[in-house]
Parts: C-alpha cells; structure tokens; sequence
C-alpha cells in the first residue's frame, strides 16, 4: 500500500512560499486561476503585438506598409503598374527604402525619388484614396485646380511644414483609384512630372 | 520551407514561454499536471501548426498579417530580400542550437540502449531482497511484478525498458553499492515508470524531438517533460517506500557513481556527468521541497482553456 505523505516523517512541517501565502486554503482557487491564465495569454498576444509595433516603429515602417527591394516587387505586390517610371522619374534617382506598398485596405504603392535637394514622391492606389501610411496627411494652406490634359484636371495643395520647407501634393482621379505626386521641389517641375506620368499611366 | 520552420520555431517558444510562466504562476508543482503542460508545449508546434498550414494557408495573406495577426515576418523585416537577414541569423542560431539539444540527448540514450542491451551481457538470478522490492512495489502499484533482468556488471545500471511489456533492468554492482532501503526506493522508482509505462512516453518524445531537431523550443520543451516523468517516479517511489531520503540518498548514489567513473574521461564527459549530477540534484532538491504540492489537484478546465487560447495566439502568429 502507498503510505500517505501525512504520515511521512520526512514531511517538512511547512514548506515556504506560496503555500504559507495561500493561507491553508490549498493553491487550488477557481478564480486565481482563472485570472492568471488569462493574464498569461493575454500578457503573451500584447507582448507580440507590441513586438510587431516596435519592429515598425524602429524601421520606420507602419503597420501594413511593406518596404520594397523594386519597384517590380511593389507592382508584383500590389498589381499596380507605374509603367516607364518603374525604371525611375526623368532626372531623379530612387531613394533607399523608398518604395513601399500597402495592401489593406487598399492596394496601392509609393516610390520616392530624389535629385539633389528635391524629393518627390509617386502614389497609386487601385480605388478609392491613397492610404495616410503611405501620405501622412498635411495642412494645406493653398489649393487650387489646375488642367494637365484635356479634359483632365489635378487638385494642387500645398502646406508649409514645421522647418520651414514648402510641399506640394498634385493628385488627380486615376478609374476608382488616385494618382498624386507629392514634393518639395518648384511647382512647374511638378505639373510637368504629372503632365508625364498622367500621359503614361493613362 | 524556411518560413514554415520559422513559424514552427516560434509557435514553439511562445507555447514554451506561456506553458513556463503558468506553472511558475499558477504554482503548479504535480509532475503529473506539468508532464501535460509540457506536451502542450511541445504538441503545439509539432502538430498544431502544420495543421493550421493545412486548414488555413490564407494565414499567409498579406491582409491577414495586415489586418489580424498579432505577429508577422513580413512586419519584422524578415522579407527584406537579403540572404541571410539579422532574423535569419537570429533563426539559423535556434536551428542550431536545436539541433545541438536533440544530438546532445539522442546520442548518448541511443549509445546507453545499445550498449545496455540484457542480451549483450551477463545475466544472473535476482536476489530475494529485489524481488521482494519489487513484488513490493507493484503492490502499491496495483500491478503485476514485470520481469526483473539483472546484469552482472560493477556498474550501477538501472532503467526500466520494454514498449509493449516494460520490465526492470538492474545490475549487480546497483545491488552492492545501494542499502536495502535505497535499492527498494530505487526499484519503486523503476516500477513507476513501469505503471506508467514510460519507456513509450521515452520514446514518442524521442520521435517528436526527431521530427523537430532544429526546434529549440521542442526540444526543451521534451527536456521538462522527461524530467517531471523522473520527478513523478520519484513522488511515487516515496510514496511507497515512505521515504523520501530513501529516495534522494539512491538518487546520489547513483548519480554520484556515474560522476567517479568520469573523472578518468575527457573534459566534455566530466562536464556531461556535471550537468547529470546537477539536474539529479535539482531534482532531490524538488523531491523534498515539494512532496506535498503533489496531492492538490489542477482543476480540469485549465489545461484546454490554456490549450485554446494558445491555439488562438498560435493562429494569429504568422512568420
């Protein structure tokens, strides 16, 4: 027969720690336990959560936007074309890091570009607006409506940011979709960029 | 493929990590209830995520990883067209370091169950005080007296093998060397994987560590299980004899015994036998710190519920 560990002489009298702290009334409360399991696993989904923040915050990269290695990466992603500016702007040089695509809630892809101290930046999305993560919106000061092709007409806006520098969004209707160009350089360079992509990309 | 690895690697470490801070938590000290938890831990990534592969590959959709996963690869950078990215350094690391865990533990079992064999040595008649150990023993256990081979060795050999019908392997030299109160808590503690047969257990664990070499996770996962399998012997062989010194006495004798015979061996068997000596101790610690925790119960909703919501934590994390 099994003898019972009460009858054990070797038995420590009390044995320290959480069975002193549990008063006698045995580990085993329906409620303790119920809490602490689900404070571990919920403990366990933020702490991955937050892993997945943190990794975005660090690369500088929202939560669903994906950095791309191309921009035939981004078009395969996203089955958006960017036509001959695949191969880049005329005059510019892609930036590192600078093309990216959203998937949800709507496709759409950016490629930023650079020549010297401009910047531009090239949006489409499949239908509706351009994903914020991909623009972050900016209080415009101005905005006007100005023709790039007959019968085609973009909305220009600019904002002055907190440095000083002025940028200019040119954004027109693509289908159910929005083309835009964004950039800090002269606005006649900018409607003459739109001018070429809303040509190619017609 | 590497994807999927991944996936697997890390089901492996979260199930690993919340199966570890719940029983840390919830003070759950029973062997019996941590074997379960372990193989939860361990099941998980074996079985449960290729079966999520299989009934949801659209967990691989990019508007699911946008959308609903908690955790994805492509979120942390893992898709950044480089060969072998800091998250692919950081995942070959683990694949190593699993592999090193199976191969440091499937070596030398495999070598020990060879060379060990009954059929490789000398056997003899057991002694009336073994078999009345273990005619004893399989009395509190409520079992038949399985088979006792004795080895004529100066050894200490002890284990108890055999899938479909477990029987007790003890040598001459573990009769010589252990008191007859030590070789009858030695001989319970054999007769206690017996009743559970655990040779079956030994071995599925040592097939799932197989099939997940390169998983650290699993593989520490199967290490914890192993040794609550050990620390449910011991409990139970203290319960029968009465003892629990008894126990912890056999338990370094014996380890202390394999410890001697490597002082003459290279410097990676003595620093093997170390870390032998140091889990038995631990577990003689365990033995008589913890002998009482063994009779409070784990209510039963706690381990499918912990089982559920890391299946639903599992499902939301995406490599």
């Amino acid at each position: 027969m099994e003898r019972p560990l009460a009858h054990n002489p070797d038995r420590p009298r009390a044995i320290p720690g959480e069975w002193a702290r549990h008063g006698g009334r045995g580990p085993w409360d329906a409620g303790y336990a119920a809490w602490t399991t689900l404070a571990v696993l919920a403990g366990m989904a933020l702490a991955l959560r937050a892993g997945d923040a943190i990794s975005g915050w660090v690369r500088g990269v929202p939560r669903g936007v994906h950095l791309c290695t191309s921009v035939a990466e981004a078009e395969a992603r996203t089955g958006l074309s960017l036509g001959q500016f695949g191969q880049g702007l005329p005059g510019y040089a892609f930036t590192t890091g600078g093309i990216r695509t959203t998937t949800s809630p709507v496709r759409a892809v950016a490629v930023q570009a650079r020549a010297g101290q401009d910047q531009v930046t090239l949006l489409r999305s499949s239908d509706g607006e351009i994903p914020l993560v991909l623009r972050p919106p900016l209080p415009a000061f101005h905005e006007i409506t100005i023709p790039l092709a007959a019968g085609r007409t973009a909305t220009l806006r600019a904002a002055r940011q907190a440095d000083g520098s002025v940028w200019q969004d040119l954004e027109w209707p693509d289908g159910v979709g929005k083309i835009a160009l964004r950039g800090n350089g002269r606005t006649v360079e900018l409607i003459r960029l739109a001018k070429q992509v809303s040509e190619e990309l017609r | 493929m590497g994807r999927r690895a991944a996936e697997t690697i890390v089901h492996g470490i979260v199930a690993a990590f919340v199966v570890m801070v719940l029983l840390r938590v919830q003070r759950i000290h029973s062997p019996q209830d941590r074997i379960r938890f372990w193989l939860l831990a361990m099941g998980l990534p074996l079985a449960g995520t290729p079966l999520l592969w299989v009934l949801a590959p659209w967990r691989l959709d990019e508007g699911f990883r946008d959308g609903w996963a908690l955790v994805s690869g492509s979120h942390l950078g893992a898709n950044t067209g480089h060969v072998l990215g800091p998250l692919g350094a950081l995942m070959a690391l683990l694949v190593l370091a699993g592999t090193a865990l199976f191969l440091r533990d499937a070596i030398p079992f495999v070598l020990e169950f060879i060379t060990s064999r009954p059929a490789h040595q000398t056997s003899a008649t057991p002694s009336k005080v073994l078999s009345a150990a273990a005619d004893r023993a399989a009395v509190a256990l409520g079992m038949e007296t399985p088979r006792l081979s004795v080895l004529v060795s100066k050894h200490p050999i002890l284990m108890c093998r055999g899938l479909r019908k477990p029987f007790i392997v003890v040598s001459t030299g573990l009769c010589e060397m252990l008191s007859p109160g030590e070789l009858r808590a030695s001989i319970a503690h054999e007769m206690s994987h017996a009743k559970h047969r655990d040779p079956v257990l030994g071995w599925a664990l040592l097939v799932a560590r197989g099939l997940c070499f390169f998983n650290p996770a699993v593989q520490l996962a199967a290490r914890a299980a192993v040794l609550e399998i050990e620390r449910r012997a011991d409990q139970s062989a203290a319960r029968m004899v009465g003892s629990t010194r008894d126990v912890v006495d056999s338990l370094r004798k014996i380890s202390g015994a394999h410890g001697v015979s490597g002082h003459t061996a290279g410097g990676a068997k003595r620093m093997w036998q170390g870390f032998r000596m140091a889990a038995i101790e631990m577990r003689c610690q365990t033995l008589l710190r913890h002998e009482e925790a063994s009779s409070a119960n784990l209510p039963p909703w706690i381990l499918p519920t912990t089982a559920i919501g890391l299946g639903v934590i599992l499902f939301l994390t995406v490599a």
